[in-house]
């Protein structure tokens, strides 16, 4: 008991012992500061919130997408590209007119084996042989070389 | 502090109570709510540095603790409790702050910075009161913060039961038993100092 007593008295004294701790100089007029900036971000925080909000939209309407029509040389190339297009396709078109109709067969070591369905239909007799036309000798392979164009 | 009578009108020249200083205060009188805050500045430093074991953080929380009292002036009712409810605005503060570090420190655990590492006990050593105080002041500030407030609140700030029950939202035997507490766990820790057995 004695012994609790003791230390119940050494820590009381060693509380209140400990030196206290005053608030720094301008302490008040800090904290008056803190209130005047803590009375003002309703007005302050829409602000920037505002500038932000006008810099996104000034960044849409300034880029390429809500542009003005694009300028006249930007037009006469493509017009020029346009052309160029068409002349293509033109070429295609007489290309496929042209082109002969074949069936291709199969390709040997240098050598394509190609059915040429024109030739075919040319030398074929007007009323339909008893025999097909592979006994008849009348498919006959047109032999290419390797790389030539039909 | 304040008795019933210091609340009534005085005669020009004398101190200006806390009630005319919070009137002045709510009608947005900056220099009246100067005048509260350099009355009650010094209480809620050394309380809460002596919570927090760290003095730049404590200063912060006491400018907080005055500025979310100014903001919420009309919800006080002067009646000689003043110091009390300050407390209670500041003890809050602490017990967010400590909750905000704890998260931290769980995350960045050599990152945070504890006060309390930097003191290496030293039973061999004679006890001196500075180091005593060191060791003290460690001792509280490890101590959770239900026994670590009624223990500052009435052992260092000297605020009576029912000041401490009005601050911490409880009842004058609860603000008791955690101060018995307190203590034991005080004593406990600094046994090698306080010369002979645990409690």
């Amino acid at each position: 008991m004695s012994h609790h007593h003791d230390t119940d008295r050494q820590l009381d004294d060693l509380l209140r012992s400990l030196p206290r701790i005053a608030a720094p100089p301008g302490f008040a007029a800090r904290a008056s500061r803190s209130i005047r900036t803590a009375a003002r971000p309703r007005i302050r925080l829409w602000l920037p919130v505002a500038t932000a909000a006008a810099a996104i939209i000034a960044a849409i309407l300034a880029s390429p997408v809500l542009r003005d029509p694009p300028p006249r040389r930007d037009i006469a190339a493509l017009d020029e590209e346009y052309r160029r297009l068409a002349a293509e396709l033109e070429a295609l078109e007489t290309l496929r007119a042209s082109a002969r109709p074949v069936v291709y067969l199969g390709s040997g070591a240098q050598t394509d084996f190609v059915l040429d369905l024109d030739r075919l239909a040319r030398r074929r007799p007007a009323r339909a042989p008893r025999q097909s036309p592979m006994q008849a000798g009348r498919a006959l392979p047109v032999r290419f070389e390797k790389g030539d164009q039909p | 502090m304040y008795a019933e009578t210091d609340l009534l009108a005085e005669p020009a020249g004398c101190a200006t109570t806390d009630r005319e200083l919070l009137e002045r205060s709510r009608a947005r009188d900056e220099a009246a709510f100067r005048a509260l805050v350099e009355r009650h500045q010094d209480l809620v430093v050394n309380y809460t540095a002596r919570m927090l074991g760290c003095r730049s953080r404590a200063e912060d929380v006491a400018q907080e603790t005055f500025v979310r009292f100014y903001r919420h002036l009309d919800r006080y009712h002067e009646q000689g409790n003043l110091r009390a409810y300050l407390l209670r605005i500041a003890t809050n503060l602490v017990r967010s702050r400590e909750r905000h570090r704890r998260r931290w420190r769980l995350l960045l655990p050599t990152v945070i910075d504890d006060a309390a590492r930097r003191f290496e006990p030293s039973p061999q050593t004679q006890m001196l009161a500075a180091e005593a105080h060191r060791q003290l002041l460690d001792a509280i500030r490890r101590l959770d913060l239900r026994y670590r407030a009624p223990l500052v609140m009435r052992e260092i700030e000297g605020l009576a039961y029912r000041e401490i029950g009005l601050a911490l939202g409880v009842s004058e035997g609860t603000v008791k038993s955690r101060l018995h507490r307190a203590r034991a766990l005080i004593k406990r820790a600094l046994t090698p100092y306080l010369g002979g057995n645990p409690t």
